[in-house]
């Protein structure tokens, strides 16, 4: 089932500026793999310094965390603190 | 004073005991890294460069090895050799460089001799040939055409097209959203304004020192200070080629980090000292080196335009960032560009920011890295809209302010938040209304952070007499073993100071994340959390045993099992009776909770500020200060209050006086506290900290992290205050006198046009 899968501004390059795109995997880890394979070159950007917000979670290494039906995504960069 | 929303009815949270560690360090037994001594122990001084920019020709160590009582010499060339662009890069030969110098105080080598003042000598007889060149010093040094490249493998990250050729620009950033003409367009009113800051250090009292000693089994330890001991472990390993293992870090109580002490800097030296000499070898840095050779926060130039309409609503905003990261690439921009306008609900919304590389030492994170500079940016302009649309600048913020489920900079709703709280604290404090005296004025900001989750680990030890033994990860760096001590009272149901909190080193508790984003008390908190809580079913099951009956029929209450089966009344047991007898009923009572932390809750802060300003000196002295700040929930209301009122001192400091001052060809001429002045006790008022309370979901008591927001709103409540009291606004840091003097003196007087 797909899921809506958003894109901070700054990742969109790959989607050709689109924000929103659906993608479908049981876990963020494959979600990113078919986002890859729809709009090559975005799994690079989302396997390196970026973070997931699912479910109002900020989620800083989300390879394996299971992807529900109906879910939204946001990749968001990563970040860190003093 | 504490705004609180309902929460749960909690025995210990929410208390102040006096921290376990206060008697220690109140009478000064507590030991820092500069007070271990061992037997036969050298003491090792880093050799550094004079130069801001230069090649390296040649290194003699010569001369210094032969020196009397030099026992070690090390140059970058005892460490394995890294490649431009590895991701280790920067960090390794930030410690010791290898082919060039990059800033005035990078190491070049070190020298281990048995006393202090040999290894001095030794280390100023080590002769480095240098091929000088030219430093890049400020942001239009580093952009201007033709300028000298510091890295030659350096091509800019999120450049559009790709970068082809080296630059100084290490990152682009680009966040948008909405249609910004359309925006700007529907604004009545737009407002473009720039600013710069400069860079300032963090300014921990405690220089870096650590100890290392290295055995023949090719085995070290290090004593050391920092804001976190796996993190030492791991890049001590990464720099020399060593497994992990060979390695345990003790940590010393530290003595202020503030996100400085989040990297290494003196740990490989001294270790590969250590081993070549067969000795221990201790290093500590001089207040000089601190300031010349570790990090501090950029310096910027930023450029932000707003569009509002008439009614106060924000309709556009557009930012230009640029951040100074010192000699390495450094996410001062990134962030920076994630803050600029994420305390308010703006739909049309441009940003780009870029990092940018110069010949001064490598940034460190300091509390809220950027966002200090973008709220002071952010936070002035809003203010002058203000001004300019004739609205009180509380009603401004609080009709923009984001609440639940408004989009971020990045696109995600927020989960709950506490900004709109933070700003009716303030709006309904005596203060807001309290009568200013003659030349006083008074400034209004907010401020906005993150916060992070990250891995923790905790041990719950229960010893035979009922008392408890807490072990984590995080090194102390603000109160937090109290804080963690009150977490397990509240699972386990028994006196907080029965429970021991300990910082444990790298090989006596699981992994932990280095204490930076505020993460201690919110991730290492839901570790002691979790193995509190699988203690207490440990609990239930020996207290079952002992009674002989079924387990589901065991509560535990208070620090006791209580039976609540059918088969007549049982007396209650507590927890010393289950605890005594624990090698009847299975053994030792150990449990751990290791765990990767979501949903850190974001942190909003919002300041008031009342300045004086000496209309003949342009002295501003700050006289009254409260500020807001959402904790979630406080678990130790005093350290939440420490670290709020910590942060508006340090920001107070970053707003009047604090700047690194270079001469042309890049040497720091003020590296002490002389001359490089940070407040003190007396030159700020009692700062009155409010503790709003709107809890985070994700944590099991509503934590957020407390440590960094308290630092963002300050820049710009100084700054919205002076010009309150003077009618000038000031766009350049730090707000110093002269600054002052000239703006007062060109504006025709206070309270000038």
């Amino acid at each position: 089932m797909p899921v809506r899968v958003h894109l901070s501004s700054n990742l969109r390059g790959p989607t050709g500026g689109v924000a929103e795109v659906e993608a479908e995997g049981a876990t963020v880890g494959a979600l990113i793999d078919d986002l890859d394979r729809r709009y090559p070159g975005l799994g690079d950007a989302l396997r390196s310094g970026v973070s997931v917000v699912i479910n109002d979670l900020l989620i800083a290494h989300p390879d394996y965390e299971p992807v529900a039906d109906g879910a939204r995504i946001y990749f968001v960069p990563q970040t860190a603190g003093g | 004073m504490t705004v609180t929303e309902p929460k749960p009815s909690y025995k210990y949270i929410g208390t102040r005991p006096v921290r376990h560690d206060g008697v220690e360090k109140v009478t000064g037994r507590a030991r820092f890294a500069a007070d271990l001594n061992l037997p036969g122990q050298l003491h090792g001084i880093a050799v550094r460069s004079p130069h801001a920019h230069a090649r390296i020709v040649s290194i003699d160590t010569s001369e210094a090895e032969a020196m009397p009582g030099v026992k070690s010499v090390i140059t970058g060339d005892d460490f394995p050799a890294v490649a431009p662009g590895d991701r280790n890069y920067d960090m390794c030969v930030n410690v010791i460089a290898r082919d060039k110098v990059f800033y005035e105080g990078h190491a070049v080598a070190a020298v281990a001799a048995i006393t202090r003042e040999q290894a001095q000598q030794a280390a100023a007889a080590v002769k480095v040939a240098y091929d000088v060149l030219p430093p890049v010093l400020t942001i239009d040094d580093a952009l201007a055409p033709g300028a000298p490249v510091l890295h030659g493998h350096m091509l800019t990250a999120g450049a559009d097209p790709p970068a082809e050729e080296p630059s100084n620009i290490s990152n682009i950033t680009r966040f948008a959203g909405g249609d910004l003409d359309a925006g700007f367009a529907a604004a009545d009113l737009v407002i473009e304004r720039e600013f710069t800051t400069q860079p300032v250090h963090q300014g921990y009292i405690e220089t870096h020192a650590c100890v290392a000693d290295t055995g023949q089994d090719g085995h070290t330890s290090i004593w050391c200070s920092s804001q976190g001991h796996f993190n030492v472990r791991s890049s001590t390993a990464t720099l020399l080629g060593w497994e992990t293992t060979r390695i345990r870090v003790i940590p010393a109580e530290i003595g202020g980090g503030f996100g400085g002490k989040t990297t290494i800097y003196l740990e490989p030296l001294a270790v590969a000292m250590s081993a070549k000499a067969g000795r221990p070898v201790k290093m500590v840095m001089s207040r000089d080196e601190v300031f010349r050779a570790t990090g501090p926060a950029p310096g910027t130039r930023l450029k932000v335009k707003l569009g509002v309409q008439s009614d106060g609503n924000l309709v556009a905003g557009d930012a230009y960032l640029i951040y100074t990261n010192g000699a390495y690439a450094g996410p001062g921009g990134l962030l920076g560009a994630m803050t600029v306008f994420e305390s308010y609900d703006i739909e049309n919304f441009n940003i780009e920011a870029l990092d940018v590389v110069i010949n001064t030492a490598r940034s460190a994170a300091y509390r809220a890295p950027a966002a200090p500079l973008t709220a002071f940016a952010m936070e002035t302009l809003l203010d002058e809209v203000a001004t300019e649309l004739g609205i009180d600048p509380m009603d401004l913020r609080l009709q923009n302010a984001v609440t639940e489920g408004d989009p971020s900079t990045m696109g995600f709703p927020f989960a709950r938040i506490g900004f709109v709280e933070c700003l009716e604290a303030i709006r309904d404090h005596p203060h807001y209304t309290a009568p200013l005296g003659p030349n006083q004025g008074r400034g209004l900001a907010a401020g906005y952070w993150f916060n992070i989750g990250e891995s923790s680990s905790a041990t719950v030890n229960l010893n035979e007499d009922g008392t408890a033994t807490v072990v984590t990860g995080s090194p102390d760096i603000g109160g937090s073993r109290a804080s963690m001590a009150l977490m397990a009272a509240e699972v386990l149901g028994i006196d907080v100071y029965d429970i021991r909190p300990v910082v444990g080193d790298t090989e006596a508790v699981g992994f932990t994340d280095v204490t930076e984003g505020s993460r201690a008390t919110f991730a290492t908190g839901m570790a002691v959390v979790e193995a509190s809580r699988k203690m207490v079913v440990e609990l239930r099951g020996r207290a079952a045993k002992m009674m002989g009956v079924d387990v589901d029929d065991i509560d535990w209450v208070d620090g006791q099992a209580v039976y609540t089966g059918s088969d007549g009344e049982k007396d209650p047991l507590p927890l010393a009776a289950i605890t005594g007898k624990a090698k009847r009923t299975g053994g030792p009572l150990t449990t751990t909770g290791s765990l990767e932390a979501h949903g850190a809750g974001p942190g909003f802060a919002v300041h008031l500020c009342d300045v004086e300003v000496d209309q003949e000196t342009g002295v501003v002295r700050v006289v009254r200060y409260t500020a807001s700040q959402d904790a979630g929930t406080a678990i130790h209301p005093s350290y939440v209050e420490g670290q709020i009122q910590g942060g508006v001192a340090q920001g107070v400091g970053w707003a009047l006086n604090e700047e690194y001052i270079y001469d042309s060809d890049g040497v720091m001429e003020n590296p002490s506290f002389l001359d490089y002045r940070v407040p003190v006790a007396s030159y700020l008022p009692m700062i009155d900290a409010i503790i709003v309370e709107v809890p985070n979901p994700a944590h099991p008591y509503g934590v957020r992290g407390v440590g960094e927001t308290g630092i963002v709103p300050p820049i710009p409540a100084v700054a919205n205050a002076i010009h309150n009291a003077t009618g000038c606004r000031l766009r350049d840091l730090p707000m110093s006198p002269i600054r002052v003097l000239d703006a007062i003196t060109s504006n025709g007087g206070s309270k000038g046009a």
